[in-house]
């Protein structure tokens, strides 16, 4: 009995957990009844909250296809043997430990006009370049896009990694024998067989990548004016700084419900694992 | 029957040798940019072209986190850089209780859902929605409930949000191991006498150790790391680590150099953590989808 209480609890804490989350409305309680309808109305005319949305979506779909595709390499070139092979993944492995806020950082200094960046790719490319990259709306998204690129594909890679070197060697032993060449085995047996790890680790990542907040807060703040707002960001701002808790309680509501029915059916390969 | 691809079954070839020289270089180029920063002077940090390597190292960066002691002599109004170990210390609080509180309910829900069913079917897709949302979202209605009950701004309170936000990850992955351990084991405990509760907890649980270690290494680098609730819910009677760094940014503006050295000291314990827990965390962050 007591082992069903006990048992019990973290169900019920859970609950308490996605119960404040419906809690919003109630944010300015004596005013809260009587506006609420015409929150909910605002929120779907504001313009800035759903260009903050469809933002949002768009740096995590370049973001997420930009670590696959280096998971998917780094995957490939790893399932070879060579020497240093371990100490070499786990040096790979690296930039997914650091903490956002110091990604941010380091990424906010080198993404400097005087930065790091530009002064590599100007060294590279022989000339001068003075990229403003922060301050612009286009170069803030795809400095930001970067940014999660690095800290992230290494998350890919590992998943992937282990997915390629799970793949049965049948059927790539076979079609050696029978002539096919490296980019033929790769496209028509390996990637179909990675399928469904892919699917995977893209819909895990791509729902974290949606959350987007620490490295924009440090790095950009939204960008000039609110061109690179992340809808978390967005949140944030009306929230805390702003502190309209009552709007931005409708505001908090319609995005859950938004992600939830989008992103329920896409989770669906990883509910299948038994 | 297949058999499963070996480790290293072909030598790698010249282009995959290219290729992880390449990857090699961008992956480290920041890490060794963020490094190198925090070991610069003043003159040095803002300097156009960038210096790659600083001409002397500038262990002073490192040593004014701590003793906070005005080394900038030359710019007007600022006193020195805040000092940081009370932030650590913060950190370390909030990031072991939290952990601790996030393990203790996963356990009892891991227990609860693998061997009991729990919640039915309904359970995972609740479990994963919750990490589906944005925090934020949570965020403003704990906001509203801790300045009603007291706790904005608290340990308690931050460790407690610690623990439901992370329990999910505790409670799937510790539900992974579980389901590692055949029933059949505490069935025949059972059967010797012992009573279901004792079956769990003293044929089970010490079968999973290594696996709860892991865990809670992957929990304490979560709550480690965190940085927007800590923003929302401290206003600055707790300073966590991530809120430190960014405090930093707008409190000195351009001080590159200490910033640059706190950053560097906020992560090596993750990296640390991390490489030693590398087998498990796979398993971790696909929510046991996929078990290496």
């Amino acid at each position: 009995m007591i082992l069903f209480l006990i048992l019990l609890f973290p169900f019920l804490l859970e609950i308490f957990l996605s119960f404040s989350g419906w809690e919003p409305g109630k944010g300015d309680w004596w005013l809260a009844q009587f506006n609420y309808g015409q929150s909910f109305a605002a929120v779907f005319r504001d313009v800035r909250l759903w260009l903050a949305v469809g933002r949002t979506f768009l740096i995590a779909g370049v973001a997420v296809l930009g670590e696959l595709i280096l998971g998917l390499l780094g995957a490939m070139v790893f399932s070879r043997r060579f020497t240093g092979k371990k100490i070499i993944t786990s040096i790979f492995l690296i930039p997914m430990f650091f903490m956002s806020v110091v990604v941010g950082q380091n990424f906010y200094m080198m993404f400097q006009p005087g930065g790091a960046i530009n002064y590599v790719v100007g060294a590279m490319t022989g000339t001068q370049i003075e990229i403003p990259w922060l301050a612009q709306a286009g170069t803030g998204l795809a400095a930001l896009i970067i940014t999660d690129i690095w800290q992230w594909a290494p998350f890919m890679f590992l998943i992937l990694s282990s997915g390629v070197l799970a793949l049965p060697q049948n059927p790539i032993s076979a079609a050696k024998v029978l002539g096919a060449s490296e980019w033929q085995i790769f496209r028509r047996i390996q990637l179909p067989m990675l399928k469904n790890i892919m699917i995977i680790a893209v819909v895990i990542r791509f729902m974290e990548a949606l959350k987007l907040f620490d490295t924009v807060y440090i790095m950009t703040g939204g960008g000039p004016g609110a061109a690179t707002e992340t809808l978390s960001m967005y949140a944030y701002i009306i929230s805390v700084s702003m502190g309209r808790l009552g709007y931005s309680s409708a505001v908090a509501l319609v995005i859950l419900i938004l992600i939830l029915l989008i992103l329920t059916p896409a989770v669906r390969p990883i509910l299948r694992r038994q | 029957m297949s058999v499963e691809g070996e480790e290293g079954v072909e030598k790698q070839g010249a282009v995959g040798w290219i290729l992880i020289i390449v990857g090699l270089l961008l992956s480290l180029f920041p890490v060794y940019w963020i490094v190198s920063t925090s070991l610069k002077t003043r003159d040095v940090w803002s300097a156009y072209p960038p210096i790659l390597i600083p001409p002397t190292l500038a262990i002073q960066n490192y040593v004014t986190l701590f003793t906070g002691t005005a080394w900038l002599g030359t710019m007007t109004g600022v006193s020195g850089t805040p000092i940081v170990t009370g932030s650590i210390i913060d950190s370390a609080i909030c990031g072991v209780g939290g952990t601790a509180v996030s393990i203790l309910i996963g356990l009892f829900a891991a227990f609860g859902i693998s061997r009991y069913r729990l919640g039915g079917s309904f359970m995972p897709i609740f479990l994963l929605s919750a990490r589906m949302a944005p925090p934020i979202v949570a965020v403003i209605p704990l906001i509203v409930l801790y300045s009603l009950i007291h706790l904005m701004d608290t340990h308690l309170g931050l460790i407690l949000a610690y623990a439901c936000f992370t329990s999910p990850y505790s409670t799937w992955m510790i539900m992974s191991f579980i389901e590692e351990v055949p029933r059949e084991l505490e069935e025949s405990a059972q059967v010797d006498g012992m009573s279901a509760f004792e079956s769990h907890f003293k044929v089970t649980l010490p079968l999973c150790i290594g696996g709860l270690a892991a865990t809670g290494l992957f929990v304490f680098i979560l709550n480690w790391s965190e940085f927007l609730l800590a923003l929302s819910l401290s206003h600055g009677h707790i300073l966590t680590v991530p809120v430190q760094v960014k405090n930093f940014v707008a409190f000195s503006g351009n001080l590159y150099g200490p910033q640059a050295a706190l950053g560097v000291i906020a992560v090596i314990p993750l990296i640390v953590f991390a490489l030693a827990i590398q087998k498990y965390l796979v398993r971790g962050l696909t929510f046991g989808a996929v078990k290496k």
